[in-house]
C-alpha cells in the first residue's frame, strides 16, 4: 500500500485516525503498530516474516551487545546478519544473473536463478536496523529493552516502505508515551495534503511525459523531446520522492513524532557536494556517518578520500537497485564529486563560494548539466540506449529535425501537464515567504491546500496511471 | 483567534465522509470497470492479489466515485483551457468547435501507418478471409465484411492541432483505408461493405456522426444498414431483402451512447447551447427476422439496434461478440441457425492486423470442428 492510493486515503488512513484518537495515550503505540504491521502485511504479506526477523534479530542483537562480554561479537553478528538479509533478498538474483553471463559458453552449466521476490521497503528498514545497532555500539543511544517499541520504531508505517531513514536517536523519546498535539495534528495534515497534491498533480503528470519519451524508441527521438524526457524525469524522481517523504514527515506529524527532512531544494544546487547535501538527505547522512566516515573520511590523503568517495557513492547507486544501471549512475556521481574536489584543488576559485559571478553561474550550469545526464543514466533500461540518448541531447538525431513530434506522444503533450511542468520548475527553488511554515500560519493558504486536496482527492480516486518510483527501492 | 481552531482535520474527514455518503450525480455506467467482490482464499491472500482485486472493488463502491470523476475531467477542462480535452482515462481529444474525437481515429488518420502497409495489411487479410469464407461456404453461411465509417473523415477541419500539425504524410483515415481493402477483397471474392461511401456520398456527416459522442448516430448506422443490406441482397435475393430508407427524423433525446462523452465529461455547456439533435434512419417496415452472428465492435450494436428497428431481425436472433473473441465452443454454436456472419470493425481496426488475426482464430476454430458438413 502507498500513501497515494485510493484505499489509503478513503479506508485506511480515516479507519486509523478514528482508532489512533479514540485510544488513550496508553494504547497509542499499540493501534500504531496494529496498523503498521497491516498496512505492511497488505501489501505483501509474504515478506512480513522477513521485517519481523529482522526486528527481533536487531533487538536480540542490541540487547546482547549492551552487555559487556562478547558484547562487539554481537555487533558483527548482527551487522552480518542484516547485510546478508539484504544480499540475499535483493542482489543474490543479480550476482546469479551475472554470473551465469559470464558462464554463458556453449556447454556450460548456468547456475539456477532463484528469483526471489524484494520485500517492500527492506533497504529502509535494513538501514534503520543498522543504525541503530551501530549506535547502541557506540554508546550514541541506550539500547531499547522494550520489544514492542522496538517494534514500532522499525515498522512504523509512515516511514517503513519509503522512508526517510529515520535514526533511533530521532525518535527515541517520541517512542514514549506521547501525548495529542492538535496543532502539530493540523500541521501534519496540512504537510501531508501538500505531498498528496505534488504527487497526484505533478509527479504523476510529469511521470506521464517522462514514460511517453523514455519508452520509445531511442534512435526515433528529436534532440528537443530528448531534454524534455531528461528534464520532466528529474522533476518527476524530485517530486515523487520528495511528495513521499511529505506525507510520511507529515503524518509523523500527526502522531508527534519527528521525521527528519529528506530534500533541500536539490535542484537549486550550486555544485554536485551540494546536491548530494540536499537530496535524498536521510541517505546520504546515514552513508556518511556509518560508511564514509569510518573508512577515513576525507582525513587521509587526497587519493583515499577520492577512493572514499567511489565507494560511498557506488554503494548508494546500489542501495537503489541490483542492476548496472544504478551502479554506474553511482560511480558516475562519485566521479563528479571526485572531480569537483580535484578541480578544487587545481583552482580555488572552483569552489562553493568562489567570487567570481560568471564562475559561479559555469559551476552551477554545469552541475545541473551533470545531475540530468546521471538521470538519464537512472533512468535508461540499457547501456545502448542511455548512451543513444545522452548522443541525441547533445548532438541531435540525423534522422528528425529539432522539433518534430511523433504521433505516439500525442497523450502527454497537453497544456495541463506543459503547466505543470512550469510549476514544477518554479516551486524547485527556493521561493521567498513559501515555506510549510507560512501555509501553518496563514488561513488563506490553508484554504489553498484543503481546495487542493479535494482536487488531488478527485484525481486519485478516478485514475489508475500513480507510479511510485521509490516504491521498489 | 480563528487560527486557534484547528479546522483543517474536520475539513479534511468531511471530505473523506462525503464521499462515502454524497450520491452520485452523474451516471457512469458502462464508462467504468464494474469490479467484483472478490472471494477470499489464502493463496490469493498471501500473493496479495485478494488486497488488490478488494481495494478496487471498494474504491470503485464509493457513491461520489462520478461527482469525482466529473470534477477531475472539469479541472482538466480548465488547465486544458477548453482546447484540447484529455478526459476519459486519456481517450477522447476535444477538437474544434468543441466536437469530440476517440483519439484512436486520430491516430490511425494520420501517421499510423502508410498506403504500402495497408496495401500488404490488406492483401494478407483478404487472404485468410478467402478461407474463412470457403469454410464458411460449406456450412452454407455467407461472410460480410464490413468497415463503420470514422467521424474524423467527415470533421477533419474540427481535429485537435496536435494532429494535424505535423510532417507524416497524407491522412489515411476509412476514407483511403476503405478502397484499399475493398481492391483486395474483391480480388478474393470476399463480399466488403465500406460504410464510409455511403455516408460520404448522401453528404450527411453531419447527421451520421454527434458533436457530443465518439460514436455514430441511430441514422448513420441506419445507412450502413441500408449498404450491408444491398450486399446480403446480391448474394442471395430470396434470403435477404433489400431495406430502404424513407426519411430521416429528428430527436432532442439522445439515445445508443450519442451524449455519452459529453455527459462523462461534464461538458455541457458548450452543448447546451444549440445543437441538440440526434438523427433517425426511417426504414420501410419489413418484419423477415433473420439470424446474424456479428463480431466487431461499438458500431455493431448500432447496426443490431437499426436492425431491429427495421424489423430486419430481432434482439434474440443476433449474437454479438463485442470486442472479444468467442470460445471455439460458443463460435460453433452461434453458426447453428445462422444466415450470415459479418465481421466488422471501425477505421482503427484496419490499419491493424486485427480481422486477419481474428480470421486466423475463426479459421482455426472450424478446421477443429468435427460436426463441420463438409468434412466428410
Amino acid at each position: 500500500m502507498v500513501f497515494s492510493s485510493p484505499f489509503f486515503i478513503s479506508v485506511f488512513f480515516p479507519c486509523l485516525l478514528v482508532f489512533y484518537v479514540a485510544a488513550g495515550s496508553h494504547f497509542r503505540n499499540m493501534v500504531l503498530l496494529v496498523f503498521s504491521m497491516l498496512f505492511y502485511a497488505w501489501g505483501e504479506p509474504k515478506a512480513l516474516p522477513v521485517m519481523l526477523a529482522v526486528i527481533l534479530l536487531n533487538y536480540c542483537a542490541a540487547l546482547a551487545l549492551s552487555r559487556q562480554t562478547y558484547g562487539s561479537r554481537f555487533f558483527i553478528f548482527g551487522i552480518i546478519a542484516n547485510l546478508c538479509i539484504l544480499f540475499f533478498f535483493k542482489y543474490l538474483d543479480f550476482i546469479v544473473q551475472n554470473i551465469n553471463l559470464l558462464l554463458s559458453a556453449p556447454g556450460a552449466r548456468l547456475l539456477p536463478e532463484p528469483h526471489i521476490p524484494l520485500p517492500i521497503g527492506i533497504s529502509f528498514y535494513i538501514f534503520q536496523a543498522m543504525s541503530y545497532l551501530i549506535d547502541v555500539y557506540r554508546g550514541q543511544v541506550p539500547v531499547q529493552k522494550s520489544l514492542f517499541r522496538f517494534a514500532l520504531y522499525i515498522s512504523l508505517f509512515p516511514q517503513l516502505v519509503a522512508g526517510p531513514i529515520v535514526r533511533y536517536s530521532s525518535v527515541a523519546n517520541d517512542l514514549g508515551r506521547r501525548g495529542f498535539v492538535a496543532a502539530n495534528f493540523q500541521e501534519g495534515l496540512i504537510r501531508f495534503c501538500i505531498g498528496l497534491a505534488k504527487k497526484v498533480f505533478i509527479a504523476d503528470s510529469l511521470g506521464y511525459v517522462a514514460d511517453c519519451i523514455f519508452d520509445s524508441q531511442v534512435n526515433s527521438l528529436p534532440c528537443l523531446w530528448a531534454w524534455c524526457g531528461a528534464i520532466a524525469f528529474a522533476l518527476q524522481i524530485y517530486y515523487d520522492f520528495s511528495a513521499y517523504s511529505d506525507m510520511a514527515i507529515g503524518i509523523g506529524k500527526m502522531f508527534n513524532f519527528t521525521f527528519p527532512e529528506n530534500f533541500n531544494f536539490p535542484y537549486a544546487a550550486r555544485s554536485i557536494r551540494d546536491f548530494w547535501r540536499r537530496w535524498h538527505m536521510s541517505l546520504t547522512a546515514w552513508l556518511k556517518d556509518y560508511l564514509y566516515i569510518p573508512l577515513g573520511g576525507s582525513r587521509r590523503s587526497f587519493a583515499t578520500t577520492c577512493r572514499n568517495i567511489l565507494i560511498v557513492l557506488l554503494c548508494c547507486g546500489m542501495w537503489h537497485g541490483a542492476s548496472w544501471n544504478f551502479a554506474i549512475w553511482g560511480l558516475y556521481n562519485g566521479l563528479g564529486l571526485a572531480g569537483e574536489r580535484i578541480l578544487g584543488r587545481i583552482s580555488k576559485n572552483w569552489a562553493d563560494n568562489n567570487p567570481c559571478l560568471l564562475l559561479k553561474r559555469l559551476h552551477r550550469t554545469f552541475t545541473i548539466l551533470f545531475i540530468l545526464i546521471g538521470w538519464v543514466i537512472f533512468r535508461t533500461e540499457t547501456l545502448d540506449s542511455c548512451v543513444l540518448y545522452i548522443k541525441i541531447m547533445f548532438l541531435g538525431n540525423p534522422d528528425h529535425s529539432f522539433y518534430s513530434l511523433p504521433i505516439v506522444w500525442e497523450n502527454c503533450l497537453t497544456y495541463s501537464n506543459a503547466i505543470f511542468l512550469i510549476i514544477a520548475l518554479v516551486f524547485s527553488q527556493p521561493l521567498k515567504n513559501v515555506t510549510f511554515t507560512s501555509v501553518y500560519k496563514s488561513l488563506s493558504l490553508q484554504i489553498g491546500v484543503f481546495l487542493l486536496f479535494v482536487a488531488s482527492y478527485a484525481f486519485l480516486m478516478t485514475t489508475d496511471y500513480s507510479p511510485f518510483l521509490y516504491f521498489r527501492f | 483567534m480563528i487560527m486557534k481552531i484547528k479546522i483543517f482535520p474536520f475539513l479534511f474527514i468531511a471530505v473523506i465522509i462525503a464521499s462515502w455518503l454524497m450520491p452520485a450525480f452523474f451516471i457512469i455506467n458502462g464508462f467504468y470497470p464494474v469490479y467484483k467482490k472478490p472471494l477470499f482464499d489464502i493463496a490469493s491472500f498471501l500473493n496479495a492479489s485478494y488486497q488488490n482485486a478488494f481495494e478496487k472493488y471498494l474504491t470503485h463502491k464509493l457513491p461520489s466515485l462520478p461527482n469525482l470523476l466529473v470534477m477531475k475531467n472539469d479541472i482538466y477542462e480548465i488547465l486544458n483551457f477548453g482546447q484540447y480535452h484529455s478526459g476519459y482515462n486519456g481517450k477522447i481529444a476535444q477538437g474544434k468547435n468543441g466536437i469530440l474525437f476517440e483519439k484512436n481515429y486520430l491516430i490511425c488518420s494520420w501517421g499510423y501507418t502508410t498506403g504500402k502497409k495497408l496495401e500488404k495489411l490488406a492483401k494478407e487479410t483478404a487472404g485468410k478471409l478467402d478461407i474463412l469464407q470457403n469454410l464458411l461456404a460449406r456450412r452454407g453461411i455467407p461472410l460480410i465484411l464490413a468497415m463503420a465509417p470514422s467521424k474524423v473523415d467527415f470533421f477533419s477541419e474540427h481535429a485537435p492541432w496536435q494532429y494535424t500539425a505535423r510532417e507524416l504524410g497524407p491522412m489515411i483515415g476509412s476514407a483511403i483505408a476503405g478502397p484499399i481493402h475493398e481492391k483486395f477483397m474483391k480480388n478474393r471474392h470476399v463480399p466488403f461493405v465500406d460504410c464510409y461511401a455511403p455516408v460520404a456520398s448522401a453528404g450527411q456527416g453531419k447527421e451520421a456522426f454527434p458533436d457530443r459522442g465518439i460514436h455514430w448516430t441511430m441514422y448513420g448506422a441506419g445507412v450502413c444498414l441500408r449498404a450491408l443490406s444491398q450486399k446480403l441482397h446480391e448474394l442471395d435475393p430470396g434470403k435477404f431483402p433489400l431495406l430502404e430508407i424513407d426519411g430521416i427524423s429528428k430527436t432532442s433525446e439522445a439515445r445508443y451512447g450519442e451524449n455519452d462523452m459529453a455527459e462523462l465529461m461534464n461538458i455541457w455547456p458548450a452543448y447546451k447551447r444549440g445543437r441538440d439533435y440526434y438523427y433517425l434512419a426511417d426504414f420501410k417496415k419489413i418484419s423477415r427476422s433473420l439470424n446474424f452472428v456479428f463480431q466487431g465492435d461499438s458500431f455493431m450494436l448500432l447496426l443490431a439496434a437499426n436492425m431491429e428497428l427495421s424489423g430486419y431481425s430481432t434482439h434474440e436472433m443476433i449474437t454479438l461478440f463485442d470486442n472479444r473473441m468467442p470460445s471455439r465452443e460458443e463460435f460453433i454454436q452461434s453458426l447453428e441457425h445462422t444466415d450470415a456472419l459479418i465481421l466488422i470493425g471501425n477505421a482503427t481496426k484496419f490499419v491493424q492486423p486485427y480481422f486477419r488475426e481474428i480470421a486466423e482464430k475463426l479459421i482455426s476454430y472450424l478446421e477443429a470442428d468435427q460436426t463441420d458438413p463438409g468434412k466428410n
